[in-house]
């Protein structure tokens, strides 16, 4: 009997930590799942970040916080050397900082504002790109230049212009990035596609708990500037970085365009709620086939 | 007086250019690596654009190797797309690995040749892949000169192996999935200027 009590004892000892070491090797390997990475942990992070901030002018923090959680999970945060890539993961996570700060200080602001803050924005292209740019001739760097400024700088704007309504804003932040992240998997770049599906999850975020409850929260510039900016600069990188043919860009457009039509002006929030972003995903899908036919086409920025 | 001066003429050209200067034949020379893939087989790539010089002194014992590597030419057999959207070469060409738009070469400089008695043993040096610079060292595993049959040039060639880990360059995408670490074999031909 005693020996008995001898023989099990020091395996009943170890059950707990062996128990503690599979727990954590399980943990690793759902963390380590890009689906986990891209989709499940930025939409949980978010989803915490808004409730606890609901009451306050920040939930909208919740997008960047989704972001943020993908990137750390998927590649770590490193900032050195400053590639073009961590430039823009660099902007997307100071553009909420920037737009709490526009909130605080100027909203509702001058009618000029949210055309300065894009235009801005676009121009911040020639830093982000200097690198890729300065390999090319005179004639084609300008053109690329002034391509990619417009390009970001409209969809900025067409994305601030949601500022006040969270309905629209949730909408063309969850189309955007899917978009995003669908076009960049067919363009040969995972790193894209985890950012765009983790701000589609952090926006996808706002609008469940909108949804849930009841009520709306308007994003700001805190909330647009990530979602406009941020996106912007995710299908750009795609295409000067990765295998994303330039002449899909400008049909991303189209989301926050369709995100602000009145529809159902006169519903109740969850009936518009649904029926905004299903147009919005709808739009998304056009740049998601546009992407689909030009990469299989097989021109491209980089070749 | 003449005959001094004759023998000092004779004597100083050969002190000064006692290092053999060599240029990369690009038609032979394969950088090639492979990599951990899953646990369950080595994926084997290689560049197809090599090109740069070397410089051997087998009388102070010292020489030079400088290589610059077209990221872009990497090739590791798949790279018709097919029905994909992309293929594996397409995917290493872009922002998750070489990242060839922003960093179009790798490049190899030396700073030390280690010789084995008249002959290049190993070479240390810094490599740079996608703007981060890191020391790396190259082992001879052969290094041999001799007299191209048909051109009758003096030429040098051999091979090169090493080990980098690509996480240490800031090319992190699939790790541990695909290994960090790469193993090189870098076979060379040069002919002496």
């Amino acid at each position: 009997m005693i020996l008995a009590i001898v023989a099990i004892a020091p395996d009943a000892r170890n059950r707990p930590r062996r128990i503690r070491v599979t727990f954590i090797t399980r943990m690793q390997d759902l963390l380590n799942h890009p689906m986990v990475q891209a989709g499940v942990a930025p939409f949980v992070v978010a989803l915490l970040v808004a409730g606890a901030l609901w009451r306050t002018r920040l939930a909208w923090l919740a997008v960047v916080a989704g972001y943020l959680i993908a990137v750390s999970l998927a590649s770590g945060l490193s900032f050195e050397p400053l590639t073009a890539g961590r430039k823009v993961t660099l902007l997307v996570l100071l553009s909420p900082l920037v737009g709490a700060v526009l909130d605080r200080l100027v909203s509702p602001g001058p009618r000029w504002l949210p055309w300065l803050i894009a235009t801005a924005c676009g121009l911040s292209t020639a830093w982000v790109f200097a690198s890729v740019l300065g390999q090319r001739e005179w004639a084609p760097r300008i053109g690329m230049a002034a391509g990619l400024a417009l390009y970001v700088g409209l969809h900025t704007l067409l994305a601030l212009r949601l500022r006040d309504d969270g309905t629209a804003g949730g909408a063309a932040g969850v189309a955007s990035g899917l978009a995003v992240g669908v076009a960049a998997l067919l363009s040969a770049s995972i790193g894209y596609l985890v950012g765009g599906v983790a701000m589609a999850a952090g926006a996808g975020a706002l609008v469940l708990l909108q949804f849930v409850l009841n009520r709306g929260h308007a994003p700001g510039y805190l909330g647009t500037l990530p979602i406009g900016y941020g996106l912007a600069l995710f299908a750009a990188a795609t295409s000067v970085l990765a295998q994303l043919p330039w002449y899909a860009l400008p049909l991303l457009w189209v989301v926050p365009v369709l995100a602000a039509w009145p529809l159902m002006a006169g519903a109740v929030l969850r009936t518009r709620l649904a029926a905004v972003t299903a147009l919005a995903v709808a739009g998304a899908l056009l740049f998601v086939l546009a992407a689909w036919f030009a990469t299989r086409a097989g021109s491209s920025v980089v070749s | 007086m003449k005959s001094t001066l004759a023998a000092l003429a004779l004597v100083v050209p050969l002190a000064a250019s006692a290092a053999d200067n060599y240029t990369i034949d690009p038609l032979h020379a394969y950088p090639n690596f492979w990599v951990e893939h899953f646990g369950l087989s080595q994926m084997h790539g290689r560049f197809e654009k090599m090109t740069g010089k070397f410089s051997i002194d087998r009388q102070a014992k010292t020489g030079a190797v400088d290589l610059t590597i077209a990221a872009a030419s990497v090739n590791t057999g798949d790279g018709v797309k097919g029905s994909r959207p992309q293929s594996r070469d397409d995917h290493l060409r872009g922002a998750d690995f070489f990242n060839v738009a922003e960093f179009p070469n790798l490049s190899f400089k030396s700073t030390k040749v280690n010789f084995t008695g008249d002959l290049p043993s190993s070479v240390d040096g810094n490599f740079t892949m996608m703007g981060v610079t890191r020391p790396v060292s190259l082992t001879f595993e052969r290094f041999k000169c001799g007299q191209h049959p048909f051109t009758k040039k003096d030429r040098c060639g051999g091979n090169a192996v090493g080990k980098i880990k690509r996480s240490d360059f800031g090319m992190k995408y699939g790790i541990p999935a695909m290994g960090d670490e790469i193993a090189l074999n870098i076979s060379f031909e040069g002919d002496k200027d």
